[in-house]
């Protein structure tokens, strides 16, 4: 297919491409006021700066003003993010990396903390830390309690039926239980899902009410839901549990070394914030 | 306009991997593969179905790219792993670029971490020092560039590296390609992790990677989606476009794939929108005409298409279809993946070979042609994202590159500082597949039978089935799924003439809201056809929408929605559109004579577009160039008509 191509003039050229790119990465500008090299000065300002940045997580409502109504715990532990992201972006400008925007400066934190990261490596005797890390943190890898069922679903007027309908399928196995209720928007079926994914579909109270049956044979009901009404027969149902190690290794050995990395950046930036003094402004 | 050999390719290169790709596919052999239907049938009966779809539709990203792949790497994503890619569409919080922690408000049920073929894993695992490659000269040398955090001459010698000649099959990297061994370890480093992750019954985690073929800058990738598991996989080597661009080529060595493990493997191609009409071309890339073997083998490969993604969606074309008000949707239109323009001459040309509903047209004339249809494919959605987080919604949306993840500058800042704007990404999309389990094997499969759609991102229920019998009542059934599969067939299926009755098909169509999303607006049913002229013909029909609105009698057109968007808010309300739709419709224009397809586009009600969120987000003023609101939408398989000879 050959078709006609217009390319524009200004990239015609690679070597502009290359400055262009690497321009992009490392814009360089100077910092507005001149503040004595080893000082940090922590502001509302910046605080406020910093919090915004790093805090947008998507679908929470505004955050504009929740610096004022952190707690002291909340805000000494931003105060302290902050005070060692600055340390790093210092350092590395320190070290020649450039400077500029917040993206940049990220990227210049873990860097550095990559640096440090490459030092902490678990050791072979990796099993005595992972033992004790499951120990400690055993709560983080709890399983969720999960539900399968299968459900006859009614519309909000037609409880009655449903009750007559329990009645007969408990009584009598005759009755053709794919033909009992109506048209349900969503599924007949649910497997291993949480009470919040069972929530989503049905409502709250269906789902608190729905984990709250045993499993069994028998149909049980009828449940509310913002639906209507439901007939329902649980086939299996897992309580919350805490597993065992070997059910969770591979995912306790990630976070461990997690763990030991942010460990290891933590004392590698604590190093070098002894270099700085922090002015609280 | 010719330019040097170097500055050419060069842009090709750095396009394909900065610009990055995303989903597609096509169809596939004539399968009309019947599902039993297992619901639950008698009191005694105490497992839920086994071998059905009546109620499974699971929710996945198909294509996400991690520090493996070179764009991703030299954009900035240093870190992040396929392993946080799938701790990531698991449910659980990464920390992003910017230092934000990301998570998914709903977890997805499975994911394939697609990092491009082409120099696959070579800069991570240079920084690395791992799998051989710290020994070899171009890891010596590009290890020294690394530590002095130049990647600019990385990036020039990995560029200059390709042959000039681009209008030749192959493009040889004329540097120290790394050789088999290499790429073996980081292969085996993916599918290992990609095992890791792989939890039947709660997630599915697929080994796959991305061919990344770009001829003259007509975007041609594929996903490449592998059913098996690390015996079979391990098996593999990723196929490299550097070997030879030409997809056939690619399906050749698929092939080889299943011959020596017995195993199974599809290619998923995307960013069509981007191929300046090759995609669908009626042309080989050889230049060699379209044949019956042709068109089997590529519909054999290429089931579906990934057809809405970060780089625009794919679907249809106002130019194409200037009856249809909604085609106008997330257009990346204006150039190729290797932002050469297209020119006002050839658009017609370029946007038929590139859009999926031409495209399926097309496959129409070929099938009459050739008996078979080479693009009889099904729609998906994935991201695209090549910061390993998989994210489509508009309020929750981390871009495509480092430098479009959240931050008061994306909406003004370019893709890697020089290519498009970021702002015109869009946050889209996922794959939604009708399987009877949570697996590898279920999931691929149904992909192979097209029994899947694709979403702009809101989890949207839809089921679509076909045949000749349905009537109103049965959508009053409760087991209306078990009746579908029973009197008609799926999205994705075939239906023939099957007796001499006169009539027309009828389509039982349902759709549900996203539990945590916006209302709908409407049903809507493309049908394309081959008229008895051999014209190609489409026509879109609205046939369930919500709030008792009217069709002008004069123009045929429904009432709008309207919209609840407050654009200062970034908000909307559930006060217009409804919960569910569901209709059985019959085409009123249907002709047993003539071949047709029909596929279903389900629209919500406007909401915020993902820029109006970042907007009031960050206290910034709109860009007047892009949509403060949109439709987002989801889009079935088609289900074919073919006339049978009498």
């Amino acid at each position: 297919m050959q078709i006609k191509r217009d390319v524009s003039r200004i990239m015609r050229e690679p070597l502009f491409i290359f400055i262009l790119f690497s321009a992009a990465l490392y814009v360089l500008f100077l910092a507005q006021k001149p503040v004595p090299e080893n000082e940090i000065i922590v502001s509302e300002a910046r605080l406020k700066e910093f919090y915004q940045y790093k805090s947008q997580s998507f679908g929470l409502p505004a955050i504009a003003n929740k610096l004022e109504v952190m707690s002291t715990e909340e805000r000494n532990a931003l105060t302290e993010d902050f005070i060692r992201a600055e340390v790093l972006v210092r350092e590395a400008r320190r070290m020649g990396l450039g400077e500029s925007d917040f993206i940049i400066r990220q990227r210049l934190i873990q860097k550095l903390e990559f640096l440090a990261d490459t030092q902490a490596d678990i050791p072979e005797k990796a099993g005595a830390l992972l033992t004790d890390w499951y120990k400690t943190h055993k709560e983080n890898y709890r399983f969720p309690a999960e539900i399968s069922f299968t459900h006859i679903y009614f519309v909000p007027e037609a409880r009655e039926k449903a009750q007559e309908v329990l009645s007969a399928l408990n009584s009598e196995s005759v009755l053709a239980i794919a033909e009992q209720g109506n048209r349900f928007i969503y599924h007949k079926s649910y497997k291993r899902k949480s009470q919040e994914d069972i929530a989503a579909h049905f409502g709250d109270d269906f789902a608190s009410s729905v984990f709250g049956l045993s499993s069994g044979i028998e149909w049980q009901g009828p449940l509310a839901s913002r639906h209507g009404f439901h007939l329902v027969r649980v086939v299996n149902k897992t309580d919350a549990k805490i597993p065992t190690l070997a059910e969770v290794r591979e995912k306790a050995l990630f976070d461990l070394k997690l763990s030991l990395n942010k460990a290891a950046r933590q004392a590698h930036a604590d190093r070098l914030r002894k270099k700085y003094t922090v002015i609280y402004d | 306009m010719k330019m040097s050999h170097f500055g050419r390719h060069g842009l090709t290169f750095i396009f394909v991997f900065f610009l990055s790709v995303s989903l597609i596919g096509c169809g596939d052999q004539q399968e009309t593969e019947k599902q039993d239907n297992g619901s639950v049938s008698s009191l005694s009966d105490q497992r839920l179905p086994s071998k059905s779809s009546t109620d499974g539709v699971y929710w996945g990203d198909l294509h996400v790219h991690s520090r493996l792949s070179m764009d991703s790497f030299s954009f900035g994503n240093r870190m992040m792993t396929a392993d946080d890619a799938f701790r990531f569409a698991k449910g659980e919080p990464v920390e992003a670029h910017t230092g934000a922690t990301a998570q998914l408000k709903k977890p997805l049920d499975f994911l394939l971490v697609s990092d491009h073929a082409e120099f696959l894993g070579v800069i991570a695992s240079i920084m690395d020092q791992k799998h051989g490659i710290e020994k070899t000269e171009l890891g010596k040398r590009w290890k020294s560039w690394l530590d002095d955090d130049n990647l600019k001459s990385i990036i020039q010698e990995w560029v200059g590296s390709f042959d000039a000649d681009t209008s030749s099959s192959a493009s040889k990297p004329k540097i120290e390609y790394p050789d088999e061994a290499f790429f073996k370890g980081v292969w085996a480093e993916i599918v290992e992790t990609a095992e890791r992750h792989n939890d039947p019954g709660k997630f599915s985690a697929f080994s796959g990677y991305e061919w990344t073929s770009m001829i003259d800058g007509d975007n041609m990738h594929r996903v490449v989606i592998f059913r098996d598991g690390a015996e079979k996989t391990l098996g593999a080597i990723p196929v490299s476009s550097t070997e030879n661009n030409d997809p056939e080529y690619l399906w050749e060595r698929l092939e080889d794939y299943e011959k020596k493990t017995g195993g199974e493997v599809l290619a998923i191609p995307h960013n069509s929108n981007l191929s300046e009409g090759r995609m669908y071309s009626r042309e080989r890339v050889s230049g060699a005409a379209f044949d019956t073997q042709y068109a089997n083998t590529r519909i054999r490969w290429e089931p579906v298409l990934e057809m809405t993604q970060v780089k625009g969606d794919s679907e249809a074309h106002p130019l194409i279809s200037p009856n249809d008000p909604f085609a106008d949707f997330e257009r990346w239109d204006e150039t190729d993946i290797n932002s050469n323009v297209i020119a006002e001459d050839k658009k017609v040309m370029v946007y038929t070979g590139s859009y999926a509903r031409p495209a399926l047209k097309t496959g129409l004339a070929l099938e009459e042609k050739l008996g078979v249809n080479p693009f009889k494919f099904g729609m998906i959605g994935s991201t695209d994202s090549h910061t390993v987080m998989a994210t489509a919604d508009s309020d929750n949306y981390y871009g495509k590159f480092v430098d479009s993840e959240p931050s008061p500058e994306r909406l003004m800042n370019k893709m890697g500082g020089i290519l498009w704007n970021n702002r015109i990404l869009t946050a889209a999309g996922y794959a939604a597949v009708w399987a009877e389990e949570n697996s590898r094997e279920a999931i691929f499969d149904a992909i192979k039978r097209k029994e899947v759609y694709a979403t702009t991102g809101p989890r949207i229920v839809l089921r679509f089935f076909g045949g000749w019998d349905f009537d109103e009542t049965d959508l009053e059934q409760p087991d209306y799924a078990t009746l579908g599969y029973k009197k008609g067939v799926p999205m994705g299926g075939d239906l023939f003439v099957a007796n001499d009755k006169e009539a027309a098909p009828r389509f039982m169509i349902t759709a549900s809201k996203d539990p945590d999303g916006a209302n709908l607006d409407r049903v809507q049913v493309v049908k394309g056809w081959l008229d008895a002229n051999g014209k190609l013909k489409e026509q879109v029909y609205d046939v369930a929408w919500s709030d008792a609105r009217v069709v002008d009698p004069k123009t045929g057109a429904l009432q709008p929605v309207g919209s609840t968007v407050n654009v200062s808010e970034a908000t909307y309300t559930n006060t217009i559109g409804t919960e569910n739709l569901a209709t059985v419709w019959t085409d009123p224009a249907f002709d047993k004579s003539l071949r047709a397809f029909y596929y279903v586009r389900v629209l919500e009600i406007p909401t915020p577009r993902w820029t109006t969120y970042d907007a009031q987000r960050f206290n910034l003023d709109l860009p007047d160039d892009v949509p403060v609101a949109i439709q987002e939408r989801v889009y079935s398989s088609p289900i074919w008509y073919t006339p049978i000879a009498e």
